[in-house]
């Protein structure tokens, strides 16, 4: 253990005095990702609300009577409305950029109205507009909604003659459910991703880096075992990639309390999700596979002749983590029996339902059981790899 | 003491390495029934062609790499069976100083002694010696990245000699080095040589082996060609000139 201890000591010195490695352990998580997210977040926040209130230029081609839609256009909050002759020149503004959008009525507009058939009312505008588009809608269904009533009033018709059944949504999920639910997918996906950014530069530093220096002959001529050498180097990594995730986790929460618009019932979740309970549970997943990413970065660095080379084999193997951290986020997709044996993906839904208080505990047990499994097996590997002459001398 | 018992090396060849040396052979011999004695106090010359197979031996000595065939005791423990213990009483200098570029050099030399075990009181006193002797103390704390050449030779020398290691081994030591640097290495050598300890050096160059070798050992192609004592050698050449009866005996070796 003291043998291990000094390797340990001497590569995490070394590894805190890397550049690279600081920069994706600390500084990206904590700093750089927190000031990404609050600025992206502001201008998504002020982008919206610009549109919703910015002044929108409606083109409108009349046809005769047009039972008020015009009147009811200019109306609505910040809408301008803007005459316009004929739909080919309503196209051509939009194209250009004068107008925002574009209503139409089709000739005979009214008459089809008050004798009871169905009139075309166009609309025009590009797809990617839309909250405009959202803003123009509801101005139609408010007029659609007059005309229905004043056909109904004609008819001596009670409006509830035509609403037999109405539908009213009484929810009966904890707000911390919901959430956990609808966006407890994401905050696992960032830190599995820190944490793995996070271990794998010490694993080509302190592998690689040892073969590129050309002291991994000195270190293998010393009266310690490969084993422990492993181990030491291994504590390093699993240690960096923990801090990371822990590091991106708090940046997530700095995060959050930047940005000033979140609703105070949500910030409340946010925040009432960190119980020693959730973070203990948390932790006992992210150890073991941490260990397993280690597991599997090592045998890499070990091969590996130079920094390039590593990077270039583990760099793809992001897709790896990526790719069940992506479908953990998926809507549909829940812990089960199966889901909790894939790793990355189950310790995604499992932090969802840890978020949303509804984990269960059997199917915890069995992706600590199933995690640990496969660090062992990766652990395996690495010792393999370690004690291979042609890998660990390849130059 | 080193003693190498009809040691030889044989390495797989992947279907990779087999294509790159334009061979069917699945399999290398590196070195090939190999046998020579190592005596304390003296110093010891494995001189060969590069790709020879002298650090293929060298790493086995050092218990870096395992015999396919035969036996290797260093200091009276197999590396093979105690390779631990073996370890424990040798220094290994490779030609590239391999240092790490984060530490300082007390950190480091502090790292090897404490990975030998040596005890507070010894490392103190070892490493005032070492540093003096070789004028250190005015770069000890300096990360080993911002050292000279000289400097980092000097570093890595320290290293392996921090834990008093009966037996030295040195891997090409003044590859690549200049002048001055080179002279350290050989000023080790000789003083490691009054110590009564025991040395062992790789080289391609003969004048090196001329000034530093009592005994000497010419291998090619994984093969033993000469072994014996510096003084037979000379007493032996057909050329006056070492370097060229070095390219006879190498060009007169048997083709594979």
């Amino acid at each position: 253990m003291k043998q291990i201890l000094i390797v340990f000591k001497k590569d995490l010195r070394e590894t805190l005095r890397d550049k690279r490695t600081l920069m994706v352990m600390v500084v990206v998580p904590l700093l750089l990702f927190p000031m990404i997210f609050g600025i992206t977040t502001k201008m998504q926040g002020d982008s919206a609300k610009d549109q919703a209130t910015r002044l929108l230029k409606v083109g409108y081609v009349a046809a005769g009577n047009d039972l008020g839609l015009a009147a009811l256009l200019s109306s609505a909050p910040a809408m301008q409305m803007v005459p316009v002759a004929d739909t080919a020149l309503l196209r051509q503004d939009i194209r250009n950029d004068s107008l925002d959008l574009g209503v139409a009525l089709e000739p005979g507009f009214a008459d089809k109205v008050m004798t009871m058939q169905t009139a075309t009312i166009h609309t025009y505008g590009a797809l990617t507009d839309d909250i405009a588009r959202d803003r123009l809608a509801m101005v139609l269904d408010l007029f659609q909604a007059n005309l229905v009533q004043n056909r109904l009033d004609s008819l001596h018709i009670d409006h509830a003659a035509i609403t037999p059944v109405q539908t009213t949504h009484h929810e009966t999920a904890l707000m911390k459910e919901t959430i956990g639910k609808l966006v407890g997918g994401v905050l696992p996906y960032i830190f599995i991703i820190f944490c793995y950014m996070g271990s794998m530069f010490p694993a080509i530093d302190l592998f690689t880096g040892e073969k590129e220096r050309g002291s991994i002959e000195t270190l293998l001529s010393a009266p310690i075992e490969r084993w422990k050498i492993l181990v030491g180097k291994m504590m390093v990594i699993v240690l960096a990639g923990i801090t990371t995730a822990i590091l991106s986790f708090t940046g997530i929460f700095i995060s959050l309390q930047l940005v000033a618009d979140i609703p105070k019932e949500i910030m409340d979740v946010a925040l009432g999700i960190l119980t020693p309970q959730f973070i203990l549970a948390l932790l006992a997943m992210l150890l073991p596979l941490v260990i397993f990413f280690a597991g599997l970065m090592i045998p890499a660095t070990i091969y590996a002749k130079s920094f390039k080379e590593a990077s270039s084999i583990l760099t793809p193997m992001n897709f790896l983590v990526i790719t069940p951290a992506v479908i953990g986020m998926m809507p549909g997709v829940e812990l089960n029996v199966v889901t909790a044996l894939i790793p990355v993906l189950n310790v995604v839904l499992c932090t969802k339902e840890l978020i949303a208080g509804t984990v269960d505990w059997g199917l915890y047990a069995l992706i600590i059981a199933s995690l640990l499994a496969l660090a062992t097996a990766a652990v395996t590997l690495s010792f393999r790899r370690f004690g291979s002459e042609k890998s660990v001398l390849r130059s | 003491m080193i003693e190498v018992k009809g040691v030889t090396k044989e390495y797989s060849l992947s279907r990779k390495e087999q294509k790159e040396a334009n061979t069917g052979d699945q399999r290398r011999l590196a070195v090939d029934n190999v046998s020579f004695t190592c005596q304390p106090g003296r110093v010891f010359s494995l001189l060969g062609p590069n790709g020879a197979g002298k650090t293929t031996i060298l790493r086995m000595i050092a218990s870096i790499l395992q015999p396919t065939a035969g036996s290797i005791s260093v200091a009276g423990y197999d590396t093979q069976t105690a390779s631990t213990a073996a370890r424990r009483h040798m220094g290994f200098l490779t030609g590239s100083t391999g240092l790490y570029d984060r530490l300082t050099v007390t950190e480091m030399v502090k790292y090897f002694a404490d990975l030998f075990d040596v005890s507070a009181a010894d490392y103190k006193e070892r490493k005032e010696r070492i540093f003096t002797l070789l004028d250190m103390h005015g770069f000890a704390g300096k990360r080993c990245s911002a050292l000279s050449t000289g400097m980092k030779q000097k570093a890595s020398i320290a290293r392996t000699m921090i834990h008093d290691p009966q037996v030295v081994v040195f891997d090409e030591p003044t590859s690549g080095l200049d002048v001055i640097t080179a002279e350290n290495i050989i000023n080790l050598v000789h003083d490691l040589r009054r110590e009564g300890k025991t040395v062992i050096f790789s080289s391609h160059n003969m004048s090196e082996v001329d000034l530093l070798a009592d005994d000497l050992a010419i291998i090619h192609r994984g093969k033993l060609l000469i072994n014996g004592t510096m003084d037979a050698f000379r007493s032996q050449m057909q050329d006056p000139s070492l370097t060229k009866e070095f390219m006879r005996i190498i060009q007169s070796a048997p083709q594979p």
